[in-house]
């Protein structure tokens, strides 16, 4: 773990600067709390947003016409999902970080305890929980090592915000090219108010010697609603990312309306693998994330793209993370494991569209449901007319414990070319009272062998991930299912 | 008249169904059912709604081996029908039903009364549908309610004829009841290529089973609506498809199967073939309700495409509210395995001769769902005498 | 060791066991012979705490302990262990983990230290060598895609890895060739001591020829109408369960 935990120490850095910073800043400003923008939504608080980061006027054209393009469009709800609307002139669009807490003990203690079963050190509980530390962590000679087997290899890993300033042309080349402006409702919003996010760009031919990773925890606290996520592999490239963490963090805005663009140039390959645990909401979803994001990848020739994720937390989760397979033989894979419990309710799935020849997707997605949770597959398989010999697999099971949850899945196969295969297996099952009873009969309680089901379910999946990771979200599995049975 | 203007209030027979069409309006491509389904043609085509009731294509295809009812362009046939008379078939005011929408509300609409054929015996032979047409651009609606009931089995055999030349636009309705028996129901359409022929089930199973075997190669356009109920336990239904489609064709087959029992099951299994730019749709959606533990439900699509203009839409969707249950699904698209061609093609096979062969043997399965040896023989015999 | 007084079970709304007594010493090998139906599975599932049984009344006393008044784990965890007839296949459990995770259950509920990984395949080595069980199985899924045979080998390399002080052996010997029933046999027998008792649940005499047993019970109706030493089995082979009908 603690090899991961370096590597994001620009955002390390960052974080605590902001939260050292912010010391500063009271000196002059009356509050600050004033950093905050009033709520709501128009062409001046967009303005405001890209003035603060000082960014070039392209971006802010950019910002203006997505704003534009989102004012016409209408909140999807095709998704079956059911939430209170979101006002989003409710919404403050721009804020600093939020006056630190004065100690553990202001802490939800729900979320205290998560992070004692988590097993997380109590300097790092302090952090995520938002509590103000003292600069203990020795981040400047981390950053230093790190960043010099970075650098030397011309690999580019900053924030957005950086990159807007110190690589402009590359920003501005791929930015919104895999998810144009206008692709979707919650899309549009993002491109035009998104406050940061990272940016990678890896070299031709060069393969990163480690995992890239805003798990840095202390991010988290930071993130801000409208994440941006853009990835450049260029030709012959290798990278592997890690996005999120298995800690809830402590955060008051509600929507979170992500972008994740992957540019998987000729031979390049991206894994991107995500651990998502935003708050849930209580067991009637009140007070739970809407997690809303866009996450989208193109691949050219002979390049592939690895979509691995575990999605254990918010209210409401709407993502399909994509791959457009547009060069020949290209290659996507979604792996998904997603659990709903309490009164959660996912929609996810994947969009694989193969437009080039010799193209291959691979869909292996395993929903499991508890108590009230709802748990829905959604998922497109597209062969264009010229994809000769597309082959597709998909492979979708739902688990359901309890009577009161939902599984549904909802796959769209629209095939166009006659050399193409695709095919598509779903099964819905439960745990069965034997498995259940041959392990307590071995000695393991009941919440234990469900945890052991569940995560022999989830295997196929959950192999796909980096070590550290895998092991992480094995264990919030467990947490997740926790008073589901019994 | 153009059906999307609603412009037939005159000649609608049933105020309350046309009422409710004018407020809910047709489905278009909002609709998550109607997505990839034009229905253009149907609706923005002028069409006239008088009948032709001199049509003696039904001769061709009537057949001693079993009874028969027909209707010939909307109207039944008493004259040439030739039913037993365990069998009643009657007229009587409509039942208003809510679950009625989308197309099957138009229908409705140009009929005020239900036509009613009531089983409630055993019967020496099966009965046959046959629904024959003639004229262009004609408007056609007609209705049949079929009751099974009494603890019988009854196979039924339901087929749409018209001419090479027919280029009509039919909606017809076809409620089921089975109560406590069994229904074998085969549906073949060999209708004109130039018809636009629209039919909405509505299965009620109360106890018992279903069985439902579509034979589809007719039509230009042919919307297939299925609304299954499984209302009691131990209430199933199998349901069986054959599209063989080429040329300009297209066909949707949209299934909504409800659990509503513990204990109920069903089983769809559909092939197609799909040849030149045809297009198919396959929308199924099963849901298994809360309380309906110990159900079953498996449902597959395999479909092969003999030409990249084809193209097909699967969407088998299955919605799940109670964890005590057996449910799968599964899609498949390919083509004809070029090795067994290559193999065929080698001991002397014509290119037609093997891919023939080997969409027979794809097909085989379904047409072997088909039991009663008097309703396959008859299906083969009029198979093989239209190639497609 | 065990005393069952009086047990009444249902399965499935039909009264199984009317009234079942039972009493097993230490280091004793008991066998509960009878006709399919007669209540062999309903017993052992009552012992172990089967969901499928309802207990309508009496008390089994294992270790000065009720066991009716505890899960089926904790009963487990205090040396109950029952070897399945049909073991259940758990896809995706690794069956390395699995073993670790049991092993080190039982451990801590008896507040002994957890074993380390390698400490564990230590054992698990040993275990595998002496009864020539193959090692691939602990890179499987727990009996998944398993035969009959692997998956009574996996029982059995369970069964002398938790070392439980109360073994119940449900029909071990169906589905076994000769050469893994002499296996099975093996390991069995290689536990027996002072210390340990047995119940073993048997259709057929067969079993019973390698692992001799003190008592043998004929239970017929959810009650026991006959007990006698090893000759009972034999008696039982020539007659027949006619015989049993005779009582």
């Amino acid at each position: 773990m603690s090899d991961t935990r370096k590597i994001d120490s620009t955002n390390q850095d960052k974080a605590l600067d902001d939260a050292l910073n912010s010391e500063y800043k009271l000196g002059f400003e009356t509050d600050v709390e004033s950093e905050t923008f009033p709520v709501g939504l128009n062409e001046d608080v967009i303005r405001a947003i890209s003035a603060k980061k000082k960014e070039p006027s392209w971006l802010l054209d950019y910002r203006l016409k997505a704003y534009k393009k989102w004012l016409t469009m209408e909140e999807p709800n095709w998704a079956e999902l059911n939430y209170e609307p979101v006002d989003y002139q409710s919404i403050s669009y721009f804020s600093a970080p939020k006056k630190p807490l004065g100690s553990l003990d202001e802490v939800d203690p729900n979320i205290l305890k998560t992070y004692e079963k988590l097993g997380i050190p109590l300097e790092e509980q302090k952090m995520l929980a938002g509590v103000a530390v003292d600069a203990v962590f020795d981040s400047v000679s981390v950053k230093t090592t790190f960043h010099k087997e970075l650098d030397d290899l011309g690999i580019i890993f900053c924030s957005i915000s950086d990159a807007a300033i110190n690589h402009p042309e590359l920003l501005q080349k791929y930015i919104s090219s895999v998810v144009p402006i206008g692709d979707n409702y919650f899309g549009a919003l993002n491109s035009a108010v998104f406050t940061d996010g990272s940016f990678v760009y890896i070299p031709k031919g060069v393969s990163c010697p480690m995992e890239l990773s805003t798990y840095f925890r202390i991010n988290a606290v930071n993130t801000g609603q409208f994440e941006r996520t853009l990835i450049i592999a260029d030709e012959g490239s290798y990278v592997s990312y890690n996005e999120g963490c298995s800690a809830p963090s402590r955060d008051e805005n509600q929507l979170h309306a992500a972008i994740v663009e992957l540019v998987a140039l000729d031979d390049s390959h991206i894994k991107y693998s995500t651990i998502q645990n935003w708050f849930p909401g209580d067991e009637n979803g009140k007070g739970g994330i809407y997690n809303f994001v866009t996450k989208r990848s193109v691949c050219k020739k002979n390049a592939k793209v690895s979509w691995t994720q575990v999605e254990t937390g918010s209210a409401i989760t709407w993502k399909y993370p994509s791959c457009i397979l547009a060069g020949d033989n290209s290659v996507g894979e979604f792996f998904s494991v997603a659990i709903t419990s309490l009164a959660q309710q996912a929609d996810t799935g994947t969009k694989m569209i193969h437009i080039g020849k010799n193209t291959k997707s691979t869909i292996i997605s395993k929903g499991i449901s508890a108590l009230k949770g709802k748990n829905n597959y959604r998922g497109l398989v597209k062969v264009s007319k010229n994809a000769d010999n597309a082959r597709n697999f998909s492979q979708c099971d739902s688990l359901l414990i309890g009577d009161e949850c939902s599984a549904h899945t909802f796959p769209y196969l629209d095939t166009q070319n006659k050399n193409a295969k695709v095919e598509h297996e779903a099964t819905t099952s439960k745990i069965s009272d034997q498995q259940l009873f041959y392990i307590r009969q071995r000695g393991l309680d009941e919440e234990h062998a469900v945890s052991m089901i569940v995560n022999g379910f989830c295997k196929e999946v959950l192999q796909e991930l980096p070590m550290e990771f895998a092991a992480e979200a094995k264990e919030l599995l467990s947490i997740t299912l926790e008073g589901s049975v019994g | 008249m153009i059906l999307k203007e609603l412009d037939f209030k005159s000649e609608a027979q049933d105020r309350h169904y046309f009422e409710k069409l004018e407020q809910e309006g047709f489905p278009n491509k909002k609709s998550e059912d109607y997505r990839h389904i034009s229905l253009k043609d149907m609706l923005e085509r002028k069409l006239s709604l008088n009948a032709n009731i001199e049509n003696n294509l039904y001769e061709d295809y009537i057949s001693d081996d079993f009874y028969s009812l027909i209707f010939i362009d909307q109207a039944f046939d008493l004259e040439h029908s030739n039913l037993p008379s365990d069998i009643s078939f009657s007229s009587s005011s409509k039942a208003k039903n809510d679950s009625k929408k989308n197309l099957s509300l138009l229908s409705e609409a140009f009929y005020e009364k239900d036509n009613i054929l009531t089983i409630s015996k055993s019967l020496d032979k099966p009965i046959m549908i046959i629904n024959v047409s003639s004229g262009v651009d004609k408007f056609f609606a007609n209705n049949l309610h079929i009751k099974v009931e009494n603890e019988i089995k009854v196979d039924i055999l339901e087929i749409f004829v018209s001419n090479e030349e027919t280029a009509n636009v039919y909606c017809i309705n076809r409620d089921f009841f089975i109560e406590n028996s069994k229904l074998s129901y085969a549906k073949l359409n060999l209708s004109s290529h130039k018809d636009i022929l629209n039919i909405n089930n509505t299965i009620y199973v109360n106890k018992g089973e279903c069985t439902l075997n579509a034979i589809e190669r007719g039509s230009k356009q042919s919307i297939n609506n299925y609304d299954v109920f499984l209302d009691e336990e131990f209430s199933s239904i199998n349901m069986h498809g054959i599209i063989e489609i080429k040329d300009n064709q297209n066909i949707a087959n949209t299934i909504k199967i409800h659990h509503n029992k513990k204990n109920t099951s069903s089983n769809q299994t559909f092939k197609q073939i799909l040849d030149n730019n045809s297009r198919a749709v396959f929308n199924s959606q099963i849901t298994i309700n809360k309380n309906c533990s110990y159900s079953k439900a498996h449902q597959s699509s395999q479909s092969i495409l003999l030409n990249d203009e084809a193209r097909m839409f699967n969407e088998p969707r299955m919605m799940i509210f109670t964890d005590e249950l057996e449910a799968s699904h599964g899609a498949t698209v390919g083509s004809l395995n070029e090795e067994a061609i290559n193999y065929m093609k080698l001991r002397g096979l014509s290119q037609a001769q093997c891919e023939s062969m080997l969409i027979k043997a794809f097909l085989t399965e379904i047409y072997d769902y088909v039991k009663n040896p008097i309703i396959k023989d008859y299906i083969d015999g009029h198979i093989s005498r239209i190639s497609i | 060791m065990l005393e069952i007084k009086n047990l009444q079970v249902s399965m499935q709304e039909k009264k199984v066991l009317k009234g079942f007594d039972l009493s097993i010493g230490k280091g004793e090998v008991h066998a509960i012979m009878g006709l399919n139906g007669a209540g062999k599975s309903t017993l052992s599932k009552s012992i172990t705490g089967h969901f499928d049984c309802d207990v309508m009344g009496g008390e089994v006393m294992y270790k000065n302990k009720n066991m009716l008044d505890i899960p089926p784990e904790d009963r487990a965890n205090e040396g109950i262990f029952m070897s399945f007839q049909n073991p259940v296949e758990i896809p995706g459990v690794n069956n390395m983990y699995f073993l670790r995770s049991i092993l080190n259950a039982k451990r801590v509920y008896n507040g002994q230290e957890e074993l380390t990984s390698v400490e564990i395949l230590k054992k698990i080595k040993k275990i595998t060598k002496e009864f020539h069980i193959n090692e691939d199985m602990m890179k499987r899924s727990v009996n998944d895609g398993f035969s009959g045979g692997e998956k009574k080998k996996n029982e059995l390399l369970q069964m002398l890895l938790l070392e439980p002080d109360f073994l119940i052996l449900d029909e071990i010997d169906s589905g076994l060739d000769i050469d893994a029933l002499k296996i099975v046999a093996h390991g069995v027998n290689s536990m027996r001591s002072p210390d340990r008792s047995f119940l073993i649940i048997t259709h057929y005499q067969r079993l019973l020829s390698f692992i001799k047993p003190d008592f043998i019970h004929i239970l017929k109706d959810g009650k026991i109408i006959k007990t006698g030493d090893y000759t009972l089995a034999q008696e039982l082979e020539d007659k027949g369960y006619e015989m049993v009908e005779a009582l």
